[in-house]
């Protein structure tokens, strides 16, 4: 391999052929000389031949790329049908793409423009998705794979020189910045978990466990937690804003009522997404 | 009215402390959405309509028989306990609450039903009934002294006595529903308080546990 496309294409290949993911793309943030930065399919792998380009390359699927970039956040796997239009939800069901998940890659080592790019196109720093549309909610285990295999691939493409080191920062910075932020947890992507003590729950006086919950808005919230649903998902169906959510979160994680997962189930510090006071 | 009616009466009481903790539970769980809440107030709902129904019976209230839908509740009220004691996930306990929705339903339906349903044709018939709850009851029972052995709380301990009793009762009413006979009612009265005592446990179990 001699460049990061060609990583990058090797990646989305064995991710189609060894774990059988129907559909992969890499968008990529690409900046011009002009100051403009606009979204880039770097590469695409497909394990249906026939799919055409048009179902998934697209402009809808840019466009919630597109605010996946600008939030800086991946989505956890979703029915398409939370993410698309019933159009493009159609379109992806004739080739039994039901579900979409987004892995947001980040940090600050710049990708070089794609190998025929115009002399408009510059380095940027590493702002991607990595778009995976699948016909089955993928197991844990997939995740797990998924988050080593990217980290792994940022840092042996940083080691072969395929990103380039922004000149205001050295290497090494760099490069312990790919291990810790190249997949930043943010909250409306992570997942709660009642956290409650179903030992403690079977063996006591449900009367002298119980403790509660004074916010209306935070009672709601919690009776919708099951260990499945995203803070995402969790706010739309409890119909609470951004701020509302997270100060339902704070006070469920002040008293120990759930912990955050991500969605490949490791537990996240909510001091990284939500300031919870002792 | 004799000892035996006055015996069955006795519980009547208990079936109010059970409508009031059900209550009590329903209110905490509308506070905390402590799934195990929910839970146990249906099963105390549950326990206080078993009651209600056989009080009813027992006074000649109404002309029917009332003892299937006693069954009924008493059972699922108590297979409900059980069940939230050997859980082991929060995903079960949403389950379990979803699983009791469906039940308090059948409860409902069978207590709808009662000016239909038949009278006992044959002793065995209560007597099984009576049987399948004792077997939920041991099974809660064996549960909780588990629990109690192995935590060593309060409310375990408190729990087992409870179940012990009111297993112990259920037993001692055998024999009077296979083969009615005034010779084996003091039997029975010694069951039926023996139950009061039981049940009066799982509310003191619930209320200082």
């Amino acid at each position: 391999m001699h460049s990061i496309d060609e990583v990058f294409s090797w990646l989305s290949r064995a991710m189609v052929h060894q774990w059988h993911i129907p559909l992969v793309q890499f968008w990529a943030a690409q900046a011009y000389r002009t100051g403009q930065t606009r979204l880039e399919l770097r590469t695409v792998a497909s394990e249906d031949p026939s799919l055409p380009a048009a179902i998934h390359s697209n402009q809808q699927v840019a466009d919630v790329v597109q605010r996946l970039l600008q939030e800086r956040r991946g989505v956890s796997p979703l029915p398409a049908t939370h993410v698309f239009s019933s159009s493009q939800v159609g379109a992806l069901a004739h080739y039994k793409l039901h579900y979409w998940t987004g892995y947001f890659l980040k940090n600050d080592l710049l990708l070089p423009p794609k190998k025929e790019a115009t002399e408009e196109k510059i380095p940027t720093p590493v702002n991607m998705i990595v778009s995976l549309f699948l016909q089955h909610l993928p197991s844990e285990r997939l995740g797990r794979a998924l988050d080593f295999t990217f980290r792994h691939s940022l840092l042996t493409a940083t080691s072969r020189g395929f990103l380039l080191t922004s000149p205001d920062r050295t290497s090494s910075d760099s490069a312990a910045e790919s291990v810790s932020q190249h997949i930043q947890p943010t909250l409306s992507t992570l997942i709660p978990h009642r956290s409650e003590s179903i030992e403690a729950m079977r063996a006591g006086n449900p009367f002298a466990n119980a403790s509660i919950l004074p916010d209306k808005n935070t009672r709601r919230l919690y009776s919708l937690v099951n260990g499945h649903r995203d803070v995402a998902t969790l706010a739309r169906l409890a119909d609470l804003n951004q701020k509302e959510t997270e100060e339902a979160l704070r006070l469920l994680l002040q008293q120990e009522k759930i912990e955050l997962h991500d969605f490949k189930g490791n537990s996240i510090d909510a001091s990284l997404v939500l300031k919870v006071s002792g | 009215m004799n000892i035996q009616t006055i015996a069955n009466l006795s519980l009547f009481p208990i079936g109010v402390v059970c409508t009031i903790n059900a209550i009590r539970a329903f209110y905490m769980y509308s506070l905390s959405r402590n799934d195990i809440l929910f839970i146990l107030g249906f099963a105390m709902s549950s326990i206080a309509m078993a009651v209600f129904m056989s009080n009813i019976g027992d006074a000649h209230l109404v002309p029917y028989n009332t003892q299937w839908a006693r069954y009924m509740c008493s059972s699922s009220g108590a297979l409900c306990i059980f069940l939230s004691s050997i859980v082991k996930s929060h995903e079960q306990l949403g389950q379990l609450k979803r699983g009791q929705v469906i039940l308090g339903a059948v409860a409902v339906m069978v207590i709808a039903l009662t000016p239909i349903l038949p009278p006992f044709a044959s002793p065995l018939i209560p007597a099984t009934l009576n049987n399948i709850r004792t077997v939920i009851y041991g099974a809660a029972l064996i549960r909780y002294a588990s629990l109690y052995i192995l935590k060593e709380s309060r409310f375990s301990l408190i729990m087992s006595f409870a179940f012990l009793l009111l297993v112990t009762g259920f037993i001692l009413v055998t024999p009077q529903l296979l083969h009615p006979d005034p010779t084996t009612a003091t039997l029975n009265i010694i069951a039926s308080f023996v139950r009061v005592v039981g049940y009066s446990l799982l509310l003191v179990a619930y209320s200082f546990g």
